[in-house]
């Protein structure tokens, strides 16, 4: 009776160490911050209903490719929300804190939202900015992050160099196209969102080259009359991605909380939101929904054009790649 | 800082230039322009234009830089499953807190001899602080807040104390110096057992803790391991912090471990380690030896003077397997004409995870830690130990209840509900011979939370 009284004690006491609140941290790209503040809510009600379970989900942003490499070095991620898949790709390369097939878990490749690049100006469009071709010209002073860190960078550069190759026809006049274009950065910020504060706030430059959501809420947050949005002849489909980190969940035993995290993106709660924040929801019915907020542009994917990011990344963003040869060469 | 500099100074004269421009530009009147002018006036305010961009190019990066120097300057707080923790910016200095607290509940099924009753101890609640300093220099101070021997013979473990306080100083992997109070490296086991919920025979037959200095490394890639020092000579299995012993004398106390087959392609043999503990020199009075229970089984030992251990061990873990074996020898005099007294211990101990992790000396990382809401339960480890003990005569006849001999088997099932959080259930019987004490068996259970 005394052995029995005594395990129950221990396990009682073992069960009652278990926390009923669930913290999750979720590893993002700049651009994303309002987004998840409301989906984070909008989980946490969600979730609470479900299980009776609070969930606290902490956000981390910055750029994209430096967040990834932020989890790789030991930031305790359950999840990340990163602005490509190569930065999740990552997470499988630098110790297997993803399957390799992480991507095939969740619908659409793990994309529950989609976005573009547009060119964001000042009020007026003073230097009649229309297309690509404008941003090389002398005098042109244009704002993106850097390649090497951002993730929303990255997607810019690959619409410059498919629009000149498809105009110029080569991968020579297209690299020399972006290397003219790279000419007119005067700042290269670490991430997209700081990007914006050098255009937005700070007054530097004439064009920005944005996350669509990004330029909307510029133009929300400061005035319609301040700036406008510009929409080239020919842009890339970015496809922001989202894993649950394997290795953190099961040490920290969140995998079920975090997967749910990520599925709620796509339920009707979680892709109306996409949409209000400006991202184009995947789910139709609210593709449909927000359709008249985006103009409408052709798009291309990084699979058709450049054989998918394993095989964009080495060649234009590793080291030696054609980023390192325009930009050291500046 | 130059850069910076350069910045300032361009910022300030590009300012009164593009100052100077647009007053020239504001004074022109433009109502009575000729074309000329026209055409000069927006040559100008394009200018003034581009100065405008190039001062806030500057400004801006300037920013970025101070920004990024006001990173490298924050220090990085860290609160995860290794305590909490602050490092500066380059790792130079880090500052740590961490908590150690075993919660025991103990059930005496035979052989209770009175003052080890049944219930719930705490058996050590202890907040390591530590840290490292200018990269090289490491300290650690940990007290102790468990009252937790319910025994009446010392006076140590009735107290909060001290348990370590250290420093070292790491100079190259072959040779670094420690300085402190701290775990001599005569036993293998020590007293935080890595099968058991309570260590075993040898380890009531070496020192615990004491004040001292050492000398520790590595040779040929880890293959050799060393650890030896002078101290103070504290009793056996117990940790006092002060020097009672004789004046002027010490006890070296030292550890070789091989590791042979540490960089082979033989993975099952890679963690095989042989070793050889032992010590010399003057001793100060051991107390009493207990048994794997907890309960005094030889007393008045009063020893003085000379001493020498010596303490084989091997360790070996592969897959969810692990198993160590160690035995301990011990002689040293008596005070006055008592003679001089040896007393041996072994033991051999070995554990399974049933749920398939890996074993390490350091313990079981559970593939699924404990989770309701996952379904999942961590990892299990099945365990089991024989230990024996064998008395000097001369020791076991000064008390009717000093044990001769004594035989223990026990098993035990540790249960790893996280990287953090550990629950151990250990039986175990002990036979004794040539004492008036009953046979033991207890079962013991521990929660322990550490980190």
């Amino acid at each position: 009776m005394k052995t029995i009284a005594l395990i129950s004690a221990s396990l009682a006491l073992a069960v009652a160490a278990q926390a009923k609140d669930v913290e999750l941290l979720n590893v993002s790209y700049d651009p994303t911050r309002e987004f998840y503040v409301d989906y984070n809510a909008a989980f946490a009600k969600y979730w609470k209903a479900k299980t009776g379970d609070d969930v606290r989900v902490k956000q981390s942003h910055g750029g994209s490719g430096k967040q990834g490499r932020a989890v790789v070095d030991g930031l305790q991620a359950d999840v990340v929300t990163l602005a490509l898949a190569n930065d999740v790709n990552a997470l499988y390369r630098n110790g297997k804190l993803v399957p390799e097939d992480w991507q095939k878990r969740l619908p659409g490749n793990s994309a529950p939202y989609t976005s573009t690049i547009v060119f964001l100006v000042r009020g007026g469009n003073p230097l009649k900015i229309k297309d690509w071709d404008d941003l090389v010209k002398p005098g042109v002073s244009v704002i993106t992050p850097n390649p090497k860190t951002s993730g929303g960078a990255q997607w810019n550069y690959l619409a410059a160099w498919e629009f000149a190759r498809r105009k110029y026809g080569s991968e020579e006049a297209a690299k020399d196209f972006v290397a003219k274009l790279y000419k007119n950065v005067p700042v290269l910020d670490s991430g997209a969102r700081g990007s914006t504060t050098t255009f937005v706030q700070r007054g530097v430059g004439d064009v920005f080259l944005s996350w669509e959501n990004e330029a909307f809420l510029a133009l929300k947050e400061f005035g319609r009359d301040k700036f406008d949005i510009i929409v080239p002849s020919v842009s890339i489909l970015a496809e922001p991605t989202v894993a649950v980190v394997d290795k953190v969940v099961d040490k920290k035993g969140t995998r079920k909380v975090a997967t749910a995290y990520l599925e709620y993106l796509y339920s009707d709660e979680g892709q109306d939101l996409a949409g209000k924040h400006f991202y184009r929801p995947s789910n139709p019915k609210f593709a449909a929904k927000y359709a008249s907020q985006f103009v409408q542009v052709e798009l291309f994917t990084i699979d058709e054009k450049f054989g998918g990011w394993i095989n964009a990344h080495k060649i234009h963003f590793a080291d030696g790649g054609t980023f390192d040869q325009i930009y050291l060469k500046k | 800082m130059n850069t910076l500099h350069h910045a300032k100074k361009t910022t300030r004269t590009a300012a009164i230039l593009l100052a100077a421009l647009t007053a020239a530009a504001g004074l022109t009147p433009l109502t009575a322009q000729t074309p000329a002018e026209a055409n000069e006036t927006a040559a100008l305010r394009e200018q003034i234009r581009q100065l405008d961009q190039k001062i806030r190019v500057i400004e801006r990066n300037r920013e970025l830089e101070e920004e990024k120097a006001a990173a490298t300057k924050l220090p990085a707080v860290s609160i995860d499953g290794n305590g909490f923790s602050i490092s500066s910016p380059n790792k130079a200095f880090t500052l740590k807190a961490g908590l150690l607290l075993q919660v025991d509940a103990r059930f005496y099924i035979d052989g209770d001899a009175g003052a080890s009753d049944d219930g719930f101890i705490l058996r050590r609640i202890r907040t390591p602080f530590s840290g490292t300093v200018f990269k090289t220099f490491n300290f650690n101070i940990t007290p102790e807040f468990a009252q937790a021997d319910n025994s009446t013979s010392t006076t140590n473990d009735k107290n909060t104390q001290l348990f370590d306080a250290w420093f070292d100083t790491r100079l190259t992997p072959a040779f670094n110096l420690k300085a402190g109070k701290f775990r001599t490296p005569v036993a293998l086991e020590g007293p935080d057992p890595r099968h058991f919920i309570e260590a075993g025979y040898p380890n009531q037959l070496a020192t615990n803790r004491d004040i001292g200095i050492e000398a520790f490394g590595s040779f040929a890639g880890g293959i050799i391991d060393y650890r030896a020092g002078f101290f103070n000579g504290a009793p056996n299995n117990d940790w006092s912090n002060t020097r009672n012993g004789n004046a002027g004398s010490f006890t070296f106390a030292g550890r070789l471990t091989a590791t042979p087959f540490k960089k082979s392609a033989n993975t099952a043999l890679s963690s095989l380690s042989i070793s050889l503990g032992g010590a010399f020199g003057s001793q100060q009075a051991a107390n009493r030896i207990r048994s794997n229970g907890q309960q005094d089984i030889v007393t008045g030992i009063a020893t003085s003077g000379d001493h020498a251990t010596l303490a084989p061990a091997i360790e070996f873990y592969t897959g969810p397997f692990g198993a160590q074996a160690e035995f301990t020898w011990d002689r040293h005099e008596r005070a006055g004409s008592l003679s001089t007294v040896a007393n041996a211990g072994w033991r051999v101990n070995a554990g399974y995870v049933l749920t398939g992790e890996k074993a390490t000396a350091r313990g079981v990382t559970p593939q699924s830690p404990f989770s309701l809401e996952n379904g999942t339960w961590g990892a299990f480890e099945l365990v089991a130990r024989v230990s024996g003990l064998d008395v000097d005569r001369d020791l076991a006849s000064l008390n009717a209840t000093n044990v001769e001999k004594a035989f223990s088997y026990g098993v035990g099932l540790n249960w790893y509900l996280n990287n953090n959080i550990l629950v151990r259930f250990t039986a175990e019987k002990s036979e004794f011979t040539g004492t008036t004490l009953e046979n033991e068996i207890y079962f013991f259970s521990r929660l322990q939370l550490k980190f």
